[in-house]
C-alpha cells in the first residue's frame, strides 16, 4: 500500500515512528524529499517532526471509516464496530458475530457479511466462517492440508481445503 | 561385504521403518515450515493493515523442527533396543558367572546365526540330537580289559556281573559273584575293569530312560579284594561319554550334554553337570563354567577326572558347540568345534548369510596326574570350518587341526604344546578328510574317495611333503618281533591270519604264502570281539597259542572254544600244531569272545567271561579243574 522513500540512514527511525511496511504494489508514497514524487502515485511529503500527524493520516487511510454491524443482544439491537468483531460462525442457521468475551446473533445472511466486509479485511475460510485477519493470533497447519486459525480470543476456527487457496492469496504468500 | 540388494531383500521390515520414519520427517518438516512461513506472512499483513493491537502478535518460530528428528530417532532407538551388548572374550575364552549368563550368551547367539531367512529355530530337531548324542559309542582308551588277576583272584566281567574266582596250583573256587549294577541290568554296560593295588576299578555306563529323553551316565566303582570285594567307592558322572581313558589308578571322562533350550520345560538347572562320590552329590556351580568364543552355545562338554590312588576329583564344563570333537592323550583333553565370526550388522538386520568367517577353535583342559585338578589351559582360534569327517588329530608330540574354506579346500595346522600354530600347510588336491593314521614319523590322510597323502612329522615344528607310493606301512597286530622275525594277525571275513614277516634289511617283508588261516569257520561276531589279546606267544619255546571258534556239529552251527597250541618254526616259517584243548561247552561265550590266558608256574588258567579252565603245562590238552559260572 505504501511506499517509503527517505534518506538512507533515517529510514529505520522514520519507518518506526510511521509504523510502515512496504508493499511491492503500493498507491502512496511516503517522502521527505520532493525529488522523489511519483507521478502516478498519490505522494505524501513531510518533515519528520511531522511524523505524527502523518502516522494517524495513515492510519485513516487504511483502516478508513468502519462499518457497523447490527447484532442482536439481551438488551436489543446494537451496532458494533466490525473491527471489533472476531469472526462469524453459522451456528444453528444463525449467523453468530463472535467479539472478545461476547457473542451476538446478525440478522445478516453470511455472504451478504462477506461481500459487505471485504474490503475490511474479513474473509471467508469456510462455508460456516468468516475472519477478521487482524484478530487471527496463530495459524496452525493440519495434516490433512487444512489450516487451523487461533483467533486472539482464543477459539480455533478450521480454514476449509475448498477456501486454502484464497486464504493463502489473502496473506499474499 | 554384504551387497546393498541382499540388506534389502532380507530386511524390508528394518527398510519399511526407516522409509516410514523418513516419510513422517518430511510430512513434518513441511507442517512446520508451512507453519513459519503463514505465520510471517500473517504478521507482515497485520503490519500493513496498520493492526497494532494491543495484544502481542505470537511470533513465528522455527523450534518446532525438533519434531522433525523425532521420526528419524524411531529407527535408532529400534536399532538401540536389538543390539545387544558386546561379549567380551579374554584370551577366545569367557568366563560365565551365572545362569542369567548362559542364557544371554544363547540368546546373543541366536541373534545373529538365525538373523537370516534361510534358518529358524524352528528347524531345531533337538530330539534328534539327543538322540544322535546318546548313541553314540565313547571311544576308550588306556590300561583296561575283562579280566584281571589280583593276588589269588580273578576277576572277570560278565554282563551285569563281576565274577571272582581264588585259584592255586592245581584248585579253582568260584568265589563270589555280584552285580555292579543291582537294578536294571539291561541297561548297564560294563566298559571294563582295572586294578589299583588291592583294589579292582569297574566302569561303565548306564542308560536312564524317560518319555522325554534318554542319557546315560558313566559309572565307576572300587572293590577291596582284601575286604572280600567289598565295595569301598562309587562314583556316578553325569552326560553321554564321548570319550574315557582309564589308566591304572586314573579315570579321565569327557562327557556331553545337550541343553534343549527351545523346550517348553527345559529348565538349566536340571542339566547342571555333576558328579556323585558315594551318594554325595557335587554339582557344577555356573561361575565354574567356560564359554569358548564364537562356539554356539547350546552344550556342556565336562572333563571329570578321578584319581583312586589319592581319592580326589575334578571336573571343568566347557559350555559350547553340541558338534564337537574331542580327544584324550596323555594328560591333557583336546576339544575342537567350529567358531562363527558374524557380521557386525547382524545384531539387528536379517542377512542372506550372517557369517562372516568360519573359524576351528581348538581348546586343550589339562588335568593334573599327580592330584585330581582339571584346568583349563587355553584356546587358539584357525581360519576354516572344522572338516567334516574328522578334523582333529592328537598324539605324541603331535596336535593337528583340519580345516575347509569356503572353496573346499583343506588346509593341516600343526600345533605347539602351548597352542601355537607352528605350521600349517594346504592339502592340494583332497576336498574331505575319511581318515587320518599315524605310523611313527609319517602321517597318512586318505579322502572320501582313497587318495592319500602322506607328511613327514619327524620335525616338531614343520610338516613336510611324503611320497606315500613308496611308503611301507608298518605291520599292524604284531604277536611278536625280534631281529629276524615278525609274526602278524590279521581277520578278514570272520576268519583269523597268522602270518610270518621275514628282515630283510630295515624291513619286514610280508610272507603271505606261509600265511595260516587258524579258524576253520566263519563267525562274523569274531570280528567285533577277538583282538590280539587272545593270542599268545611264548618266545623261549615259539609257541604260539590260538584261541578260535568252531563248529562241533558241521551245519548245526554249534560253535566250541578251542585253543590250539603251535610251536613255530623259525627256520621254515611252518606252524606245527602241538596239541589243541577244547574247553567245556559251558565256559564257551562267543559274544563276546573273550579269553585270557594267565600263568602261575607250572600251570594255566584259560578265562572266558563265563568260567576257568586249569590246565598243566606238561599236558596242555587234559583240563585238570574247571568252573562255569
Amino acid at each position: 500500500m505504501f511506499k517509503l522513500k527517505v534518506p538512507k540512514e533515517d529510514r529505520t527511525r522514520i519507518r518506526n515512528k510511521l509504523k510502515i511496511v512496504d508493499s511491492k504494489k503500493y498507491e502512496y508514497v511516503i517522502t521527505t524529499d520532493e525529488n522523489e514524487i511519483e507521478n502516478d502515485k498519490i505522494n505524501i511529503v513531510f518533515s519528520e517532526e511531522q511524523a505524527e500527524k502523518v502516522n494517524r493520516m495513515l492510519d485513516s487511510i487504511v483502516k478508513g471509516e468502519d462499518i457497523f454491524i447490527s447484532v442482536e443482544s439481551d438488551e436489543g439491537i446494537k451496532h458494533i464496530e466490525s473491527r471489533r468483531i472476531h469472526y462469524f460462525m453459522i451456528e444453528n442457521e444463525e449467523v453468530v458475530a463472535n467479539l472478545m468475551k461476547h457473542q451476538f446473533t446478525v440478522k445478516m445472511k453470511l455472504y451478504e457479511l462477506e461481500e459487505m466486509l471485504k474490503n475490511k479485511y474479513f474473509i471467508r475460510v469456510s462455508k460456516y466462517a468468516l475472519v477478521n485477519i487482524n484478530k487471527i493470533d496463530y495459524i496452525k497447519p493440519a495434516f490433512n492440508s487444512k489450516l487451523v486459525l487461533l483467533m486472539k480470543n482464543g477459539d480455533s476456527v478450521e480454514v476449509n481445503r475448498r477456501y486454502y487457496k484464497a486464504f493463502k492469496q489473502t496473506l499474499k504468500l | 561385504m554384504f551387497s546393498f540388494f541382499e540388506f534389502l531383500y532380507n530386511n524390508f521390515i528394518i527398510i519399511g521403518i526407516v522409509l516410514a520414519s523418513l516419510l513422517a520427517s518430511i510430512i513434518l518438516f513441511r507442517t512446520v515450515l508451512k507453519e513459519f512461513l503463514f505465520n510471517r506472512q500473517l504478521n507482515l499483513t497485520q503490519n500493513v493493515l496498520r493492526n497494532f493491537s494491543s495484544l502481542k502478535i505470537k511470533r513465528p518460530s522455527l523450534r518446532p523442527l525438533y519434531k522433525v528428528v523425532l521420526p528419524l530417532l524411531i529407527p535408532v532407538v529400534f536399532v538401540l533396543g536389538v543390539v545387544r551388548n558386546p561379549i567380551v572374550y579374554d584370551g577366545h575364552i569367557k568366563q560365565v558367572h551365572s545362569k542369567e549368563d548362559m542364557f544371554n550368551l544363547h540368546e546373543n547367539f541366536n541373534s545373529k546365526f538365525y538373523s537370516t531367512t534361510l534358518r529358524t529355530t524352528d528347524d531345531i530337531d533337538s530330539q534328534a540330537i539327543r538322540d544322535a548324542q546318546f548313541q553314540k559309542k565313547p571311544n576308550i582308551s588306556g590300561d583296561y580289559d575283562y579280566v584281571r588277576v589280583v593276588d589269588d583272584y580273578i576277576v572277570t566281567l560278565r554282563s551285569n556281573t563281576i565274577e571272582v574266582t581264588e585259584f592255586s596250583s592245581e584248585d579253582l573256587e568260584h568265589k563270589l559273584s555280584f552285580p555292579v549294577i543291582s537294578e536294571e541290568y539291561d541297561n548297564v554296560e560294563l566298559l571294563g575293569l582295572t586294578k589299583n593295588g588291592s583294589n579292582i576299578i569297574v566302569f561303565g555306563t548306564k542308560e536312564l530312560q524317560s518319555e522325554e529323553s534318554n542319557h546315560r551316565y558313566t559309572f565307576a566303582k572300587v572293590y577291596d579284594s582284601h575286604d572280600d570285594f567289598n565295595q569301598i567307592h562309587s562314583y556316578k558322572m553325569s552326560g553321554n561319554p564321548s570319550n574315557i581313558s582309564f589308566n591304572e589308578n586314573r579315570l579321565i571322562l569327557v562327557s556331553q550334554q545337550y541343553l534343549p533350550f527351545y523346550d517348553d520345560d527345559f529348565e538349566i538347572d536340571n542339566y547342571l553337570p555333576h558328579l556323585i562320590h558315594n551318594d554325595t552329590k557335587d554339582e557344577q556351580m555356573y561361575s565354574t563354567i567356560r564359554h569358548i568364543e564364537g562356539t554356539r552355545p547350546e552344550n556342556f562338554v565336562t572333563i571329570f577326572h578321578i584319581n583312586f590312588s589319592e581319592l580326589d576329583y575334578d571336573y571343568q564344563t566347557i559350555f559350547t558347540d553340541y558338534e564337537n570333537e574331542t580327544e584324550i592323550f596323555a594328560n591333557s583333553v583336546y576339544l575342537s568345534s567350529t567358531s562363527y565370526e558374524f557380521k557386525q550388522i547382524s545384531d539387528y538386520l536379517e542377512l542372506e548369510d550372517p557369517v562372516e568367517k568360519y573359524h576351528t577353535q581348538l581348546s586343550k583342559i589339562n588335568v593334573n596326574p599327580n592330584k585330581a585338578g582339571v584346568h583349563y589351559f587355553r584356546t587358539n582360534i584357525v581360519s576354516g570350518s572344522p572338516t567334516k569327517e574328522q578334523s582333529l588329530f592328537v598324539d605324541r608330540d603331535l596336535t593337528m587341526v583340519f580345516t575347509e574354506n569356503k572353496d573346499n579346500e583343506i588346509h593341516a595346522f600343526r600345533f605347539s604344546n602351548r597352542l601355537d600354530i607352528w605350521h600349517d600347510t594346504k592339502i592340494d588336491g583332497f576336498d574331505s578328510i575319511k581318515s587320518i593314521e599315524r605310523f611313527n614319523d609319517a602321517l597318512i590322510i586318505t579322502d572320501s574317495e582313497q587318495q592319500k597323502v602322506g607328511f613327514n612329522i619327524s620335525l616338531p615344528s614343520s610338516i613336510q611333503s611324503l611320497d606315500v607310493s613308496d611308503f611301507e606301512y608298518p605291520a599292524e597286530n604284531v604277536i611278536m618281533k625280534d631281529e629276524d622275525i615278525m609274526l602278524t594277525m590279521h581277520m578278514d571275513d570272520g576268519r583269523i591270519f597268522v602270518t610270518p614277516h621275514s628282515k630283510h634289511g630295515d624291513s619286514y617283508v610280508y610272507l603271505d604264502y606261509y600265511q595260516i588261516n587258524m579258524a576253520t569257520f566263519r563267525i562274523n561276531t569274531l570280528t567285533n570281539y577277538y583282538s590280539l589279546n587272545d593270542i599268545y606267544y611264548r618266545n623261549v619255546a615259539n609257541i604260539l597259542i590260538i584261541p578260535r571258534v568252531i563248529t562241533t556239529n558241521g551245519e548245526n552251527d554249534e560253535y566250541t572254544t578251542e585253543i590250539r597250541e603251535y610251536s613255530f618254526n623259525r627256520s621254515n616259517y611252518d606252524f606245527d600244531l602241538q596239541s589243541s584243548l577244547i574247553l567245556p561247552e559251558s565256559m564257551h561265550s562267543i559274544n563276546p569272545f573273550v579269553y585270557r590266558l594267565h600263568t602261575r608256574g607250572n600251570y594255566s588258567y584259560h578265562i572266558t567271561p563265563l568260567g576257568v579252565a586249569l590246565t598243566h603245562r606238561d599236558n596242555p590238552t587234559e583240563i585238570i579243574d574247571f568252573i562255569a559260572y
